[in-house]
């Protein structure tokens, strides 16, 4: 996530309606009647409201319907005839048992999971704890490289990642990593560019006394760190955990480019194959589908409060 | 005395100068690891990408590049552009990008309403964020199998209302309409940016002008859009890069082809192809060659896009 980091609007804001109130006092009387309708308006129902919401409510949920009541079909009514919203056949677990013991298309899925929560777990948690030591040390503690170090990091956002993808390919060939989830891994590790503006945001906004307190108790950087920084952040060390391990997992590129052995494949890939592999037959294919997509979205439904904040404050308006 | 107080001094110094220095190292080496990731990962093989752009290399080994100049630019503008893969890429990425101002439009839409709380809005934030979980590749399977042109759900209702079936695999224009769909469901990050920047909005100073006898129109284009601005300006850079650089959805969907009329094809879908299934006749030379024009394009239109912003953007960056 990039950070753009937008300023107080208030200023502005109030210049604006002071010229807005210049412009508008000849026309206070007019303005009366106008002020009735309004206040009757607010008595209303919200009807425009929840219309909306409504409209979009069957617009995301539909798609996710069709998967799932297409999963339940049987083959041979999805093959042949028209889509029905209540499958007409009744409904079969056949595709899930499918997609869980067949394996000539790739890997057998629950496989593919494992290795989607082993690549990424571990790297993706390690990768927030080193991109928060380090966004710690750039908002909090001062030497003589900040400026440049930190400058140098900034020009990786304004770079778009197109430009290294298939030299890393390369890269990482040259190495003998290619084949392996090394790629996968070791990068991610080492704390990605957008994990330390998001927690660097957050930790300019912790108090120095908070931090002066543990200094005076004979806390080193580390001490600081460990025993008032990383308690206060937890809350957005996880979401940011969440917010990357949805990205990860639900990443395409990286492991159709690195994981040529069937073995270390991912979920998303495997379930890519299925698309290929089994062309026709939809209720596999949307078995696999609402194989990768539901943890996600239990997971998402379980921390929504998290997420949701995380994603308001990376848009740097309450960080 | 004097001279012990001096001598005390100095020791003082000494002692801080040691411990500043031993702060400035530790403080250096915390950021190290990520700075070394970044520079490894990150900026060295742009950098590399840049020199195998000069050379002929049709295999994983970089011994067996063949130093070739700016042949491989040569090619690339001289030739696919005009007739070629390239110039099809970017007539395709153009039209694809027009998804994004539309997806803004439609978030701050929504975003109003959301902002409102009505009882149910937090039912349906979450809601709204959850396309962002979904994994692309799921859900374009599901719109893949949705515009099924025979027995798809989409088609199936068109059927229903009496409206004749749409050729979303096989037309070109209805392909890119269909990708356009998918790019607008795909969306969730937007909606819940923009409340967050609806809600910041102060609500005393909207409420003193509709007292003064504002409409709403003029509060929200005097008051509201004023604000908001930074951040539709924010999720406008980065959906705009990221956009550009669209890939999975359009091999997904066209099952690693190019689509009806190669609408499939994207600028970086096209790097890809041409180094992992067009290696003997284009390889990894070209790719790259091509990656850093298609880089170098997104940094020139970036640039173009922060310089526009200086005539819609309240708040100077």
């Amino acid at each position: 996530m990039t950070d753009v980091k937008i300023a107080d609007t208030s200023f502005a804001l109030n210049s604006e309606t002071r010229a807005l109130n210049k412009e508008k006092q000849p026309q206070a009387f007019s303005g009366q009647t106008g002020n009735g309708d309004s206040k009757k308006k607010k008595k209303n129902l919200h009807i425009g409201t929840y219309t909306c919401f409504l409209f979009v409510f069957l617009m995301i949920c539909i798609p996710l319907y069709v998967m799932i009541v297409t999963s339940l079909t049987t083959e041979a009514e999805a093959h042949m005839a028209a889509f029905h919203w209540i499958p007409q056949k009744g409904l079969t677990l056949s595709a899930y048992v499918t997609a869980f013991t067949k394996d000539t298309a790739g890997p057998n899925l629950l496989v593919a999971f494992w290795n989607s929560m082993w690549i990424y777990i571990p790297s993706v948690a390690v990768g927030i704890f080193m991109g928060a030591f380090a966004a710690y040390s750039f908002a909090k503690l001062e030497f003589k490289a900040k400026k440049p170090l930190f400058a140098l990091l900034i020009s990786g956002l304004t770079l778009p990642n197109c430009m290294g993808t298939i030299a890393s390919f390369l890269m990482f060939d040259t190495i003998g990593w290619v084949g392996t989830p090394l790629p996968l891994i070791v990068p991610k590790m080492l704390g990605t560019v957008g994990t330390v503006f998001f927690l660097r945001q957050f930790y300019l906004g912790v108090p120095d006394d908070l931090m002066g307190a543990g200094r005076v108790d004979g806390l080193g950087e580390f001490g600081v760190f460990f025993n008032i920084m990383l308690p206060i952040s937890l809350p957005a060390l996880l979401s940011q955990f969440i917010l990357v391990f949805i990205s990860a997992y639900n990443d395409y590129m990286g492991p159709l480019l690195y994981l040529h052995n069937a073995d270390y494949y991912t979920l998303t890939i495997a379930i890519s194959f299925f698309s290929e592999a089994y062309a026709q037959n939809w209720p596999l294919q949307m078995a696999g589908a609402a194989i990768a997509t539901l943890p996600l979205l239990l997971l998402y439904l379980l921390s929504q409060k998290f997420i949701l904040a995380g994603v308001a404050i990376s848009s740097g308006l309450k960080g | 005395m004097n001279e012990l107080t001096a001598a005390r001094n100095d020791e003082a110094a000494r002692r801080k100068k040691l411990l500043n220095i031993r702060k400035e190292i530790t403080a250096t080496a915390i950021v190290t690891p990520t700075v070394i990731g970044f520079c490894a990962f990150t900026l060295f093989p742009m950098l590399f990408s840049l020199v195998v752009s000069f050379t002929e290399l049709h295999s994983y080994n970089v011994k067996y590049a063949e130093w070739t100049g700016i042949s491989n630019y040569k090619f690339l503008l001289m030739v696919d552009l005009r007739s070629g893969w390239f110039g099809t890429s970017l007539k395709n990425i153009a039209i694809y990008i027009l998804c994004v101002p539309f997806n803004l439009i439609l978030a701050i839409f929504l975003a109003n309403h959301l902002a409102k709380k009505v009882p149910g809005s937090k039912f349906m934030r979450v809601i709204m964020f959850m396309p962002q979980v979904v994994s692309g590749v799921a859900i374009t399977m599901v719109f893949k199998w949705m515009f099924q042109e025979d027995f798809g759900m989409i088609n199936t209702a068109l059927n229903a209302i009496g409206l004749p079936k749409m050729k979303w695999t096989t037309d070109a224009n209805t392909f890119s309409f269909g990708v356009f769909l998918l790019s607008v469901w795909m969306n969730g990050t937007n909606v819940i940016v923009l409340e967050s920047g609806f809600l910041n909005v102060d609500k005393s100073i909207q409420e003193a002008a509709r007292v003064d006898g504002a409409s709403d129109m003029t509060v929200f284009w005097k008051i509201t859009w004023p604000a908001l601005t930074p951040t539709v300006f924010y999720l406008w850079t980065i959906w705009f890069v990221a956009g550009l650089q669209e890939q999975t959805v359009m091999q997904i969907i066209s099952n690693n082809g190019t689509g009806p009329e190669d609408r499939a094809l994207t600028p970086v879908y096209y790097i890809w192809k041409m180094a992992f299934q067009a290696s003997a006749s284009r390889g990894f030379g070209v790719a790259c060659a091509l990656s850093w024009l298609v880089a170098v394009g997104i940094m020139l239109l970036t640039r173009l896009n922060f310089f526009v912003s200086k005539f819609w953007v309240s708040e100077d960056f």
